[in-house]
């Protein structure tokens, strides 16, 4: 299920605002919805807004920006959607009353959709097979990620209709894992118990003794171990930044005891739980819920992406969030160069402010959209150049480091101008010169 | 911020130049001609500016486009031969004192094409008149200066006055952008090409950054 445009007439600070989020002219996927969007601009542009507009639309998913009793966008936004397992079922969606949405296939067939279903084929397909059988939940990651560990234990844990870790914990995905290590622990404590009993009964008989043993090892060898795999698959390449590492050894005697993921540093020294730093917390919590829920077929959603994360994690973990899901769509909002650096142009979506303050889409092609015809592309550039020509910095430096600038161009221009009048051993020169050698050392130190 | 010559004789749209000066001696009404004749006034200020930016001397805009063979009866006419749209360059007209925009906003001397970000980060900043392109006796050298070691422009260093040097810094900094982060670079990279050209004994064309170059190269 992917979005290829969303459309907005009049509705806040948007006005007339037509998203066309496919692949442009001369991609292979031209004409397809992007795999990957990411919405870039000044605070107060709306890039949460949008997020949260599309599971208002796929999942009739209330957040707040679009509360249940929330009308004012009512005839004035649309969605178009991509669903099937060929993208066969193109739909626009929108809302035309509060209970009344309107599913538009193209310009000769439309209906109306009140709450009760429709006997619609594309409809009764999306309600019944699609979003029941085949696509996940859509997940929802805000700005403000809960790290609270908590409601863990539960052993049905319903998230509604979309994953939504505004109003979720993120710790309660570790529930869909508990299970499995519960039995995974069960059995070891089973095989070492069998190990016990021999040693007590036969101590002698070191050949039954070794057989018990080789069966742990066997049993260990082959069978799946849910915190090794969380271990090595998801968590262990990540936290490995921060020089640590998920605990695969634990013990315990009740379920509760399990707990939710331990980690340890490089030294095995366990990491309590509140004095995990906000980095790992939110590696750890943004990770695992993508690895677990193993979502496919869906839309994920992450506002500020960057939160507490280092710029060499940034780096990552556009691609990597990718490398967790199956066939998803992803929406991401930042405020980060390095994030946008994952991005190709035709997947940015810079919101911009125009005179009148309504919101407008900068585009980074001329004339035509077609691969060829972009002229930004931040994959390839520097950071400080994406933070100048995209996200429009000026300087490349603080404005302390603008002065200083201007001051030794001031102090080369004079210079210059003795060297020029045949005055270079004056006093004034070797004056000017020492200036300039202090000052430029100091900024090209940093340079 | 190079020299710009805007005589309004020479322009190419002769519709609008008699329109503008009528209103100029309060002969004509404005009332939305002004929207009708937008391509002209863009296109004519192309001309006059060679197609780069009146402020920062980027190349923003296509000879294609503002070349005479556009033009058919006083008015701008694309050539359907050519393969490009009438929007296809990178500038948006400035009203270079923005004070004049709501009354004069027709007004030929206040108009400039600059870069379309360069406007965005302009707004509606005051400015100083006596730096304004098209003045009969404005000459960049009389008031800028420019450091080839760093790409900056500064105020002309022989100018005491403290007061005028804060003006013209303003001026860089706020309304012609002359150091923006990205201006500065691109105008280094062009020069640096420019020297390489002449190291090898190339030809070469100027057709931006004019003033720098001529603070460079020419002296």
């Amino acid at each position: 299920m992917k979005v290829s445009r969303i459309t907005i007439k009049d509705f806040h600070q948007f006005k007339d605002l037509d998203l066309d989020l496919t692949y442009p002219a001369g991609h292979p996927k031209a004409g397809k919805p992007l795999d990957k969007v990411c919405f870039i601009g000044q605070s107060g542009t709306g890039k949460t807004t949008l997020l949260e507009m599309i599971p208002l639309f796929t999942s009739r998913y209330h957040t707040k920006s679009f509360p249940e009793e929330s009308l004012d966008y009512i005839n004035q936004v649309s969605i178009n959607l991509s669903y099937g397992h060929e993208a066969e079922y193109n739909v626009k969606i929108s809302d035309v009353e509060q209970d009344i949405r309107f599913w538009e296939v193209n310009d000769s067939e439309a209906i109306y959709q009140k709450r009760t279903a429709t006997n619609q084929d594309f409809l009764a397909y999306y309600k019944e097979e699609w979003v029941k059988k085949v696509a996940s939940k859509v997940v929802y990651f805000p700005a403000n990620l809960n790290f609270e560990i908590d409601d863990i234990g539960f052993q049905h844990y319903n998230y509604g209709k979309i994953v939504d870790f505004s109003k979720s914990k993120v710790s309660t995905v570790w529930n869909l894992l508990l299970d499995s290590i519960q039995k995974y622990q069960e059995h070891e404590l089973q095989l070492r118990q069998d190990i016990s009993r021999t040693v007590e009964h036969a101590s002698t008989d070191l050949d039954s003794i070794k057989s018990a043993l080789n069966r742990l090892e066997e049993w260990k060898k082959n069978e799946f171990n849910p915190i090794a795999d969380v271990a090595d698959n998801c968590l262990d390449p990540l936290l490995a930044n921060f020089k640590l590492r998920v605990k695969r050894e634990f013990h315990f005697n009740t379920r509760g005891d399990i707990g939710f993921i331990k980690i340890e540093d490089f030294q095995n020294n366990e990491i309590p739980e509140h004095l995990w730093s906000t980095g790992t917390k939110q590696v750890v919590l943004s990770a695992l819920p993508l690895y677990l829920l193993k979502p496919k077929n869906t839309i994920i959603l992450f506002d500020e992406p960057e939160r507490s994360l280092y710029p060499d994690l940034q780096r990552l973990i556009i691609n990597y969030y990718e490398s967790l899901t199956n066939n998803c769509q992803f929406f991401y909002s930042t405020h980060s160069p390095v994030i946008a650096s994952s991005f190709d142009p035709w997947e940015i979506v810079e919101l911009k402010f125009n005179e009148p303050g309504h919101i407008y889409r900068e585009v980074y092609y001329d004339g035509e959209n077609h691969v060829d015809n972009y002229h930004l592309n931040p994959k390839t550039m520097r950071w400080d150049d994406i933070l100048q020509r995209i996200f429009d910095l000026e300087n490349d430096g603080s404005d302390f480091r603008k002065q200083k600038l201007d001051e030794l161009a001031t102090l080369n221009v004079k210079f210059r101008k003795l060297l020029d009048g045949g005055e270079a051993e004056s006093g004034p020169a070797k004056a000017l010169r020492s200036q300039i050698q202090k000052l430029s050392e100091e900024l090209s130190k940093w340079d | 911020m190079k020299k710009i010559d805007k005589k309004l004789e020479g322009i190419l749209s002769a519709k609008y130049r008699d329109w503008v000066i009528k209103l100029e001696d309060k002969q004509g009404n404005h009332n939305g001609d002004y929207k009708y004749y937008y391509d002209d006034v863009v296109m004519s200020l192309y001309k006059c500016q060679q197609g780069v930016c009146a402020y920062t001397e980027m190349h923003i805009c296509i000879p294609e486009l503002y070349t005479d063979l556009n033009w058919e009866a006083g008015r701008f006419k694309l050539n359907p031969d050519i393969d490009f749209k009438r929007t296809d360059h990178l500038g948006e007209m400035d009203h270079y004192d923005p004070s004049l925009k709501a009354e004069k906003y027709w007004r030929w001397s206040n108009l400039f094409m600059i870069h379309a970000k360069i406007n965005s980060l302009k707004r509606n900043t005051a400015v100083v008149p006596y730096l304004k392109p098209d003045l009969e006796n404005y000459s960049p050298e009389e008031y800028f200066d420019y450091d080839e070691s760093t790409h900056r422009f500064v105020p002309n260093v022989s100018i005491e006055d403290e007061n005028i040097r804060k003006e013209i810094q303003h001026m860089i900094d706020n309304v012609l952008f002359l150091n923006h982060g990205v201006v500065q670079r691109e105008r280094r990279d062009y020069i640096q090409w420019i020297r390489q050209d002449i190291r090898f004994g190339l030809p070469y064309v100027v057709d931006r950054f004019h003033t720098a170059v001529s603070f460079c190269i020419n002296n």
